[in-house]
């Protein structure tokens, strides 16, 4: 009887995980992709980044072929894959397109680069390790179960770890031995936490009820501090404090395109698991004493620390790659304004503000990588080229005041949404903590204001030193990629409904 | 036509300006001229809705009937599904009432003047006219702008296009005076949208609320009937939040039907929550108060003027600061009614505050232009002070004091900007005897100097009479701080005639004699500018029934909020 149940039971789940291979398409795209590159590599050595970067090109499109399937074929009961492992959702889809966006525009910007070009880095190995961070991206953002959600994120660390070296000077190797390190320490912390969730539980699955109430039952301090240190590695991945230190070093040191990528889609996959989290944890009230703590009240902590330290002390910052990893942070913070808000419109928020962020971002990094023919990434030598270019200018104002979050760029409207879904939350919670995280963040505005505006001061306000020795090239193509990432930014907030329309059907 | 007349106002310049981007480098001289063409029709247009803006007994006037407005446009122009929050719904929505009417002429008014001014403008002369052209649509677009989102849109919009035309056309410390000047105002608006976030979460619109709801057929007018219903069920708290259509909409923010029951905001909702509502005044009231600017928060003035070239200083002075004190007026005081009431002495002695402190800094400015910085600092307190009287005087006098502080300001500026051109030098005590050398110029800076000080017969004197009447009168100011504020027109006269005494008046003197062949009496376009604003502030001093016809019923429906 036993074990005939057994062999049931077994045939059973290897039916449902052959029947979710079905929904694992793009990912093995991928994968196979990057294995294909490897030996491709191994065969004809040294071939050009040209084709190489197409090769890796059209398996991007493959796999948003198949991502668009999966769109179209998609059906609420189809969600559960794997035993739960992973879970799709309209939400992941559409982040998975994402994902495929921000490496295609990493592709494109590391061929841009001359600094990286001339470094001449192993090209098949880049292209074939972004690829397998996209896997492991594609992966984060359907994962539900916390040993999948480590599994996937150090399939990203990994790869980024090696990337983050990829200018092979003595600089990148420090920049990626410290985020080797910390990334290391994190993920033990954040296995330590998974570990100590799974004791108060007995289940991995967070969209388990049996995780819910399991934590419930538990000591309130005891599961606060095991879901702070469950969540480490994923902060570490946003980088927000206090798991924020390897940032400002990496995004000096490594390629720029490498950046860009760091700065959008791995942080894009955090927020999400964290949202995913937060949305569990957040259904608890913990006890210490008499005292009762939300799980938000924790973030909300968090996201003050990180908007206020990344925003004073980007003010110092002379270095342009380096003012925007401490943009990055205070970006952080920011996006874990949706996960305190906790509600309907926090969800669309975030959506709305993380899609921008990806515009946002690229456009920045690409700019400054124009600009580095010229100003070695010093922002002070950006003196008086707005005047000579002023359609290169004007792209880093309209960029600089997208970060800011000044009208009339959708970098306001996804502010403003963000700050109304806190006010929201803070409507219903009557919690002091979220009104003071909703002034602090809306203040904190100005000090941004103060160090994104130092660009364009320099493009504008200052004259050319004559003569500008180095000569900066401006190709067609920069101009057509520049309009592609900042017309959007523009048109978002004055047809707002026509994304969020988009963004609502991701239910 | 009639109906697009606000539109055409701000769209206008935004027009011209594309051309001129469009436009070769080369063509400097075109530039200037589409420049003055554009402001001289955005002048003629204002000029029309002054003339046409209606002002028999039981004509519409505006302030909280969404439908009293004159020249109003409204087409929807977001809309969001929040799910079980409710809808959001931005409109594109301009309309006059009399608390923007004049300001509307004004701001035509000194654009023109600013656009003659401009005409000496010799490097970059694209990106300035560019500018200066988006500047002019933005600041129109503040003061007829009747949905909140719309009106710091373009509160914000003009923050650019102002500190590139400080920092690339200013003076020596150029880049200090623009990024100050924008950081306070950020700072300030910053304050406006924590104001607005709160409100418009709190806030419906009946009409569309209505229609969301299934209480309206499609086709079926919505009459009051259906809005009292609305109203009522929102109280009741049987309205589904999902049919909420929230709004920025300025009018529907002063109905206190229109407030969720449990919002914080809400008006009479007990003791409790009055904080809320008193820090959102706050923070509104401040905000507008460093753009208006009131001491502490005026420090960026003197610099940005004193930097700015003579122009931008003139539409520094003779608009931007008017949104401050019509944000008051327009937002904080009439969304806000009992908190104005509550806090009338504090904003008065903020208003006197500014009078006395402005004034005594005029006093001991060894700088001509940062003498007339701050002599626009005490003058900005009248209107904080007729505005905080709350009586028909003061609101009538604010709303006065404002338009003819545009003027003059305009005038005054113009004035510093002529010796600058000449001598490139404003330090008072290096002139002394200026009338023999330049005797028409002295006699229109007599003109422009009587009148800010405060001269029976001129505009200036209008504003500040009506102000200090309002606030003798007011109920909810003490005494005392009206009294105060009376000083502040004799340290005006005080400032203003020993400047005149000691720069203009006695044997003629400069510090470089080579300047004595540079001092010419006044060119063509200077006696235009000049000539034009005297005349207009001697008109509006004799006939303040000019703009108090089109100001008072508005006004009085303004006071109605603070009755109710």
């Amino acid at each position: 009887m036993f074990s005939k149940n057994l062999v049931s039971e077994l045939s059973n789940q290897l039916n449902q995980i052959l029947d979710s291979l079905v929904w694992v398409y793009p990912e093995l795209v991928l994968a196979g992709w990057f294995l294909g590159i490897l030996l491709l590599d191994l065969v004809w050595r040294n071939l050009p980044y040209r084709i190489l970067a197409g090769i890796t090109g059209l398996g991007l499109g493959l796999t948003a072929v198949l991502v668009y399937r999966q769109f179209v074929d998609f059906q609420p009961l189809s969600g559960n894959l794997f035993l739960g492992m992973l879970q799709l959702s309209p939400a992941a889809i559409y982040f998975k397109f994402i994902f495929l966006l921000c490496i295609a525009c990493t592709v494109l910007l590391a061929g841009r680069s001359r600094l990286f070009r001339r470094t001449k880095p192993p090209y098949a190995e880049f292209l074939a390790l972004l690829l397998a961070m996209g896997l492991g991206l594609h992966l984060l953002a359907m994962s539900v179960n916390l040993l999948m959600i480590y599994l996937s994120l150090e399939v990203v660390s990994l790869s980024s770890y090696i990337l983050a070296a990829f200018h092979f000077n003595q600089k990148a190797s420090e920049g990626s031995i410290k985020y080797l390190l910390f990334g290391a320490f994190s993920s033990g912390v954040m296995l330590y936490g998974m570990s100590l969730l799974y004791g108060f539980c007995g289940t991995l699955q967070i969209t388990d009820n049996q995780f819910v109430t399991g934590l419930a039952q538990a000591d309130g301090m005891a599961v606060l501090v095991a879901g702070f240190l469950a969540m480490a590695g994923l902060l570490f991945k946003i980088s927000a404090l206090p798991f924020h230190l390897w940032t400002p070093d990496v995004y000096q040191a490594s390629p720029t395109a490498v950046v860009a990528f760091f700065a959008t889609a791995p942080k894009i996959a955090g927020v999400l698991v964290l949202w995913q989290f937060s949305q569990v944890l957040g259904k608890i009230d913990f006890w210490l004493g008499n005292v009762k703590v939300e799980w938000t009240d924790l973030l909300a902590v968090l996201a003050i620390l990180t908007i206020i330290f990344g925003n004073f002390s980007a003010l110092w910052q002379t270095q342009a790659k380096r003012m925007l990893a401490y943009s990055a942070i205070a970006h952080a913070g920011f996006l874990l304004i949706p996960l305190v808000a906790a509600n309907e419109l926090g969800r669309q928020s975030l959506f709305f503000y993380l899609t921008v962020y990806v515009l946002m971002n690229f456009g920045a990094f690409w700019l400054v990588e124009l600009m580095s023919q010229v100003a070695d990434y010093q922002i002070k030598s950006y003196e008086g080229w707005g005047n000579a270019y002023p359609i290169l200018g004007l792209g880093f104002l309209v960029v600089m005041i997208a970060l800011t979050g000044l009208p009339p760029t959708a970098g306001f409207t996804a502010k403003l949404l963000i700050f109304s879904a806190l006010w929201e939350a803070y409507q219903s919670s009557q919690n002091q903590l979220l009104l003071v995280l909703w002034v602090v963040g809306l203040l904190n505005t100005v000090v941004a204001l103060y160090y994104y505006l130092k660009i364009p001061f320099y493009l504008f306000l200052r004259p050319l030193p004559t003569p500008p020795n180095p000569i900066l090239t401006v190709r067609k193509l920069d101009y057509a990629w520049l309009i592609l990432l900042i017309f959007p930014l523009i048109f978002w907030f004055f047809k707002t409904d026509w994304l969020m329309a988009m963004l609502k059907m991701l239910v | 036509m009639q109906n697009y007349l606000l539109s055409i106002l701000i769209f206008l310049p935004l027009g011209a300006m594309v051309g001129i981007l469009c436009l070769p480098n080369s063509q400097k001289k075109t530039f200037k001229i589409i420049t003055l063409l554009v402001t001289g029709l955005q002048l003629l247009v204002s000029l029309v809705i002054y003339a046409t803006y209606a002002v028999s007994k039981g004509s519409p006037a505006g302030v909280y009937h969404t439908s009293g407005f004159q020249f109003a446009e409204r087409v929807e122009w977001i809309r969001l599904d929040l799910g079980n929050l409710g809808q959001l719904s931005i409109d594109y929505w301009l309309g006059v009432d009399g608390l923007n009417v004049m300001l509307v002429v004004l701001t035509g008014l000194v654009m023109f003047v600013g656009a003659i001014a401009s005409w000496q403008i010799q490097t970059k002369v694209k990106g300035y006219f560019a500018l200066y052209l988006l500047l002019s649509s933005s600041l129109m677009g503040c003061f007829v702008a009747l949905d909140f989102f719309l009106f710091y849109l373009f509160f914000e919009f003009m923050l650019l296009p102002m500190y590139f035309l400080i920092g690339i056309w200013g003076g020596e410390r150029r880049e200090y005076a623009s990024i100050k000047f924008f950081i306070y105002t950020l700072f300030g608006s910053l304050l406006i949208l924590i104001a607005m976030i709160a409100l418009y979460l709190s806030v419906i619109d009946p009409h569309k609320t209505a229609r969301q709801a299934g209480l309206a057929e499609k086709s079926q007018v919505i009459d009051n009937q259906i809005l009292t219903k609305t109203q009522d069920k929102l109280a009741e708290g049987t309205l589904p939040a999902n049919n909420r259509v929230h709004t920025f909409g300025l009018p529907m923010m002063m109905d206190k039907a229109n407030y969720l029951p449990n919002a914080s905001l809400q008006p009479n909702s007990g003791s409790e929550t009055w904080t809320m509502r008193a820090l959102i005044f706050w923070a509104l009231l401040l905000g507008f108060a460093i753009k208006l600017p009131i001491v502490p928060f005026h420090t960026w003035l003197p610099d940005a003027h004193v930097e700015a070239p003579t122009p931008v200083s003139v539409v520094l002075a003779g608009v931007l600061l008017k949104i401050g004190g019509y944000g008051i007026l327009r937002i904080a005081y009439s969304i806000f009614p009992d908190m104005a009431i509550e806090y009338a002495s504090w904003v008065a002695s903020l208003g006197v505050l500014a009078i006395i402190y402005g004034a005594l800094n005029a006093l001991a400015m060894a700088d001509l232009k940062k003498m007339v910085a701050y002599s626009s600092v005490s003058h900005m307190g009248f209107v904080l002070l007729g505005v905080a009287s709350l009586t028909a005087e003061g609101v009538n006098g604010a709303i006065f004091q404002m338009f003819s502080h545009g003027i003059l300001s305009a005038m005054l500026f113009i004035i510093v900007g002529v010796l600058y051109d000449r001598t490139h030098d404003r330090q008072i005590e290096h002139y002394r005897g200026l009338s023999q050398a330049m005797p028409y110029f002295t006699g229109l800076v007599m003109i422009a100097f009587f009148a800010s000080l405060g001269l029976p017969g001129f505009s200036g004197f209008i504003g500040e009479v009506f102000t200090l009447l309002g606030s003798f009168k007011s109920t909810k100011i003490a005494i005392g701080i009206s009294v105060v504020a009376v000083g502040g027109i004799v340290l005006g006269a005080a400032y203003f005639l020993w400047t005149l005494q000691r720069m203009f008046l006695g044997k003629f003197w400069v510090k470089d004699a080579q300047w004595k062949t540079q001092l010419h009496d006044l060119y063509p376009a200077e006696w235009l500018m000049l000539g034009g604003l005297a005349a207009a502030t001697l008109v509006f001093g004799l006939f303040p029934s000019l703009v108090f016809n089109l100001t008072s019923q508005s006004v009085e429906v303004f006071l109605g909020l603070f009755v109710k």
